[in-house]
């Protein structure tokens, strides 16, 4: 019940490439992809990751010097990428049973929270130094 | 004597009515899985002795009045001497059975359409494998489960994390999927459908689900700083531009899954242990009682015999 199994499943490494990518602005190279992930895997196994993902036709890639930079097809065109952005809304925005339909990650914060959140952040800063992600958005969330 | 048992063991049963703060408080502290195991658990046991007592109560308050609904050999001057049951509590009892049976169904059917719904929808955006990334400058993450469920995560949240902690958060996620802890917060909402008085403890599973796939992300990644701060960034970039709140309740989860998380000193066997008590309490209560319907029903068989 309390489910002790191996929490990295096959299929886990490429969600967070495909999350990974999505992140950054622009197309991304194995080597950039690697330092995203910010944590150390072999470069040969995020560039099978990536062939597989390409080969799946989640990604596409263009060449970049000696190698290829990969972006996420997703949405082919501006327009449909905002109707998925409008559907999304649709889902969150209906009725009140969304809470025992699906999870937010997190859930809405009053002012008293984010005061105690934002002390609770400066108190436990132990994280490791924050790995240069080439995305450039390794920063806090935008004020 | 009889009268006077069921009497205190529908108390001990009504128990389950007052125990939901207690146990959500308790909960807080308790082991994750087996936390949202019980409340869960409890909302139900509670839900279902509401319409039990009730619609036995009705039932057996009515044989002297609708003799035709009940079996031929049951003698209704004995049941009347040993279960005597003033004919305003009977109608109170039908009434109460009745209603809470129809609002449970008229849940069932907006959670499961509600379902649908979201699944479809889902179900049509671009996917790579079980994630859907959204084009979004909002900070948005969520699971859907139904047809394999989906990972919706918008760019925006993507952004806002490192790398490490974007891992945490699919981690977070995708347990909400493998564990399916739907079917727990959907348990807990009918249960509070039916007995309103079980709202709070909704609330403590939803809450409960969350630390759950806290865990797992934790187990993802190893550090809890990582998955703190992941947490707590995903919901301050949420208050970003806007404070879309959807749910229409501000939750203050947020902060008691961070101190969860980095305050070890929070678990211990404890709480699991008297949240298990308060939880069968109620269900022993109001086993007792249908047991004593039965034991009287039985007697006044053999005696009308």
């Amino acid at each position: 019940m309390v489910g002790r199994r191996n929490p990295r499943p096959k299929g886990s490494l490429e969600l967070e490439i495909v999350a990974g990518i999505a992140a950054a602005d622009g197309p991304l190279t194995a080597a950039e992809v690697l330092s995203a992930l910010g944590r150390p895997l072999a470069y040969t196994t995020v560039l099978t990751t990536l062939t597989r993902l390409f080969e799946k036709q989640v990604l596409t890639r263009e060449p970049r010097g000696r190698a290829y930079a990969y972006r996420l097809v997703g949405n082919r065109t501006e327009a449909e990428a905002w109707l998925t952005a409008r559907e999304m809304q649709k889902v969150l925005d209906t009725g009140n049973d969304r809470a025992s339909v699906l999870t937010q990650f997190v859930g809405s914060l009053d002012e008293t929270s984010e005061q105690l959140l934002r002390e609770l952040l400066q108190r436990h800063p132990g994280l490791e130094p924050v790995t240069k992600s080439s995305s450039g958005h390794t920063d806090g969330p935008p004020e | 004597m009889r009268p006077a048992t069921v009497l205190i063991m529908s108390a001990l049963a009504l128990t389950g009515f007052g125990a939901g703060p207690f146990a959500v408080a308790l909960a807080r502290r308790a082991n994750p899985a087996l936390a949202t195991v019980l409340l869960t658990a409890l909302s139900i046991c509670v839900a279902g002795a509401t319409v039990a007592i009730a619609a036995l109560t009705a039932y057996v308050g009515s044989v002297g009045i609708l003799p035709a609904l009940h079996p031929a050999d049951w003698s209704a001057t004995e049941i009347e001497r040993d279960l005597p049951v003033p004919p305003v509590l009977t109608a109170a009892a039908a009434v109460l059975a009745v209603g809470v049976l129809v609002r449970g169904c008229v849940r069932l059917a907006a959670i499961s359409r509600q379902a649908r719904l979201t699944a479809t929808a889902v179900g049509a955006m671009p996917a790579a494998g079980k994630l859907v990334v959204v084009q979004s400058e909002r900070a948005h993450a969520f699971a859907v489960p139904g047809s394999g469920g989906r990972v919706v995560v918008s760019t925006g949240m993507l952004r806002a994390l490192t790398g490490p902690e974007r891992r945490a958060l699919l981690a977070h996620e995708l347990a909400h999927l493998t564990s399916s802890h739907h079917v727990f917060t959907q348990l807990a909402c009918l249960a509070a459908a039916i007995n309103p008085l079980m709202r709070p403890v909704s609330t403590g599973v939803d809450l409960a689900v969350e630390r759950w796939a806290d865990a797992a992300a934790l187990r993802a990644v190893g550090d809890p700083h990582v998955v703190a701060h992941a947490i707590g960034k995903a919901a301050l970039a949420q208050i970003g531009p806007t404070i879309h709140n959807s749910l229409g309740v501000a939750r203050n989860d947020v902060v008691v899954r961070i101190s969860c998380l980095l305050d070890a000193r929070r678990t211990s066997p404890w709480p699991t242990a008297v949240l298990a008590a308060a939880t069968i309490l109620p269900l022993a209560g109001a086993a007792f009682v249908v047991l004593q319907f039965h034991g009287v029903v039985e007697a006044s068989e053999l005696a009308g015999s």
